[in-house]
């Protein structure tokens, strides 16, 4: 495996963990608040919670990968500008959705889109801010003068 | 089972606080860490499913447990931060100053895991 393949691995593994954890400590969050979460848990048996856990962790890191090679990210130096980042989650967080409500609802599962769209969104907004606060912690180095040169092709 | 996952966590990131690996190794360490975050979020659900009745939100034990909430959501973000800046090849002193903050959030995750287990 070359250098770009493993670091996109480890990214989709990472990125993939943290949506399934962000999703899952924020749905909790609400549920608490709400009242609503030990319905929400005792409705499910341990078995049948640890496998839909894994399936959605599996299944986010898959999506999280997906989104890796749409942004053609890595390489590591060049990382993607904020607003595609969002675009892309956006859009893969609603067919995400989609595919679960459609295993659950059949074709009522296409109304799960828009939710998708801006958990995605709000997931990939996370993203870029990490990815900001990364860049800014660790700038890229500046190009020097025979650098800049070289990328002119004025070097002979 | 998440204690487990915890001490890997808290565990791995002190040992390499003190002794900052190569970025091989660091590389390595990060797939241990992300199974282990994986595990923490997994069981860490299965812990609130087995707890039974909870304590309102507005309690002092709902306060702890909504903290413990954000502050794990805190760890696993700038955790991933940490690996992006792994994988650019930052300098050691920069590797260890992540880690170290790592070891920090992640310590008071676990203290406020304590104390809503007691409460």
């Amino acid at each position: 495996m070359d250098e770009r393949t493993q670091a996109r691995a480890l990214l989709a593994f990472a990125g993939g963990t943290l949506h399934t954890a962000l999703f899952a400590g924020f749905v909790i969050l609400i549920t608490y608040r709400g009242g609503g979460v030990q319905s929400l848990l005792s409705n499910l048996s341990p078995v049948v919670g640890v496998a839909a856990f894994l399936v959605f962790w599996a299944g986010l890191i898959g999506a999280t990968a997906l989104g890796l090679g749409q942004l053609h990210w890595p390489p590591i130096e060049s990382a993607p500008e904020a607003w595609p980042i969002v675009g892309t989650a956006a859009l893969i967080g609603g067919g995400v959705a989609v595919v679960i409500a459609a295993s659950i609802a059949g074709p009522f599962g296409l109304i799960a889109f828009p939710v998708g769209l801006i958990v995605g969104a709000a997931l990939g907004l996370i993203d870029a801010v990490i990815l900001r606060l990364v860049e800014a912690v660790d700038p890229p180095p500046r190009l020097g003068d025979s650098d800049r040169a070289a990328l002119h092709g004025q070097v002979r | 089972m998440h204690l487990l996952a915890m001490a890997v966590m808290v565990g791995g990131s002190a040992v390499l606080t003190l002794a900052p690996p190569g970025r091989a190794g660091a590389l390595r360490y990060e797939w241990a860490f992300w199974a282990a975050a994986g595990l923490a979020a997994l069981t860490g659900v299965g812990n609130i499913g087995l707890r039974g009745t909870l304590s309102p939100a507005d309690s002092p034990w709902g306060g702890a447990f909504q903290l413990k909430l954000v502050s794990a959501a805190l760890l696993m973000m700038m955790s991933f931060g940490r690996c992006i800046l792994i994988l650019r090849g930052a300098s050691r002193t920069r590797t260890r100053a992540a880690y170290g903050a790592t070891v920090g959030v992640a310590a008071l995750t676990t203290l406020l895991g304590v104390v809503i287990a007691d409460g």
